[in-house]
Parts: C-alpha cells; structure tokens; sequence
C-alpha cells in the first residue's frame, strides 16, 4: 500500500516546484527517491536538488536512510544566511 | 530568547543586554546588508527560514560554542523577510573574560549558521533581478578568507 508524503521546498527550490508537493511511495523507501521522484518531475531542477539535503523532524537525515513512516520531509537547499 | 526575528534587530539594545560582570570582553558581529554584489547594485535582501529547524539548530550551536569557549553569554538573532541596505541580517555576541575566547568563539558561531542552518537570502537587484543566495563562497580559493577552516561537513 502507498504511502502520501508531504514535501516541503524552500528558497530556490520554489522556482521549479510549488511550496507544498505531495508524493506517493510504498513504504520503505530510501529517502533519496524522494529527491530522483522530483527530479523526475522537473529535470530544471536536477542540479539544484542534488546539492540538497533532506530534513525530517527538524533533523537531518542521510540520503541513503530509509523512510518508514509518512512524516513530513523538508529539502533544505544550501544554506546561504548572514 | 528566539534566534529568528520578524522584525528589525536593534543590536544596541541587545548588546546593552548583555553586560556581565564576569565578562572582559564582549565581541559583537553585525552582518549587513552591501549595495551591491557580483558587481551588480542590490536594492535590498529577503531572508526565509525553516523556522523550526533554524532555532534548533542556532541553539545547539551557541550551546557548544558556549562549552568550548568557556562564554558567559552568546546570542545570535537573524533576520527573515525584507531587510534594507545598511540593515542588520544577523547580529551574534559573545562574552568572556578574555578578548581571544571572544573572538574566536563568535567567528565559530557566524560560520556555522552562515553554512548550516536553514536560512536563505534572496537578493534583488537594481536592474529588476533577483537571484537565491548561495551557500558561503569563503572557502572558495579566490576569497580573502579562504585560510580560515569550517570545523564542520559540508556533506550531509
């Protein structure tokens, strides 16, 4: 059975996609398909979501790790405050 | 003390805050916002965060900035939304009994946020552009401050 996942993409990442995208995965998955499923979607966006990372509960998470459940995810582009 | 403001920062009043008797020296950094960048004049800058995530992370950066450096008191307050030229983006202020702890410790903690915390700068140009911040270019072997070391991983 699938999963909905709500992303959330900020800063440049909103060129290319809406704030909020919703996903379908079949539960577990690692969380890089996330960042191919997108790429998927739009190629423009290709070179900015490799350079990404994901957040789940205001945590980094490693591309590789496994998403076991429906919480939400987070792109986190490069950071560029100050 | 929340670490993301919605409105401008007065860093006076901050630092007026932050007298301790048991501080020597109390060093403090406001980062501004320039007119200009890449040779194109800036009208003014808008910063977005991932708010949660932001204040986590500040604060576990002033806490082990805090720890190493023996501080007193550190405090680092950025900016969303519009923020004007000459406008404060980030203000950080640490306090010890020792100029060198001081220094040190706050160059650490602007570094960090600067690279890691979710926090993005849109610049908008005069020529009517507008274009997302990239990550720090400080490292790159071109910039003044190349020689200074992150003590953190760029890959995640």
């Amino acid at each position: 059975m699938e999963s909905t996942i709500q992303v959330t993409c900020f800063a440049g990442l909103q060129k290319f996609f809406q704030s909020q995208v919703t996903l379908n995965f079949k539960l577990p998955v690692a969380y890089e398909n996330v960042l191919e499923e997108m790429k998927k979607i739009n190629p423009e966006a290709i070179e900015i979501l490799d350079s990404c990372r994901i957040a789940v509960c205001e945590s980094f998470v490693s591309r590789k790790a496994l998403m076991t459940s429906d919480e939400p995810i987070f792109i986190i582009p490069p950071s560029s405050g100050g | 003390m929340k670490h993301i403001s919605h409105t401008p920062i007065y860093y006076a009043d901050l630092f007026s805050d932050f007298r301790d008797p048991n501080s020597g020296a109390v060093v403090l950094f406001s980062g501004e916002v320039r007119d200009n960048n890449k040779g194109k004049a800036v009208t003014h800058l808008e910063y977005e965060a991932y708010e949660p995530m932001a204040e986590k992370m500040i604060t576990e950066i002033l806490e082990t900035a805090t720890l190493k450096w023996q501080l007193n008191k550190a405090v680092c307050v950025h900016r969303v939304g519009p923020v004007s030229i000459c406008g404060c983006a980030i203000v950080v202020i640490t306090g010890s009994g020792h100029r060198a702890a001081a220094y040190e410790a706050n160059r650490y903690i602007i570094d960090r946020v600067k690279n890691e915390v979710p926090i993005w700068k849109h610049e908008f140009f005069a020529d009517g552009t507008s274009e997302w911040g990239q990550n720090c270019d400080c490292s790159s072997p071109s910039h003044p401050d190349h020689q200074h070391k992150h003590e953190h991983n760029h890959a995640e």
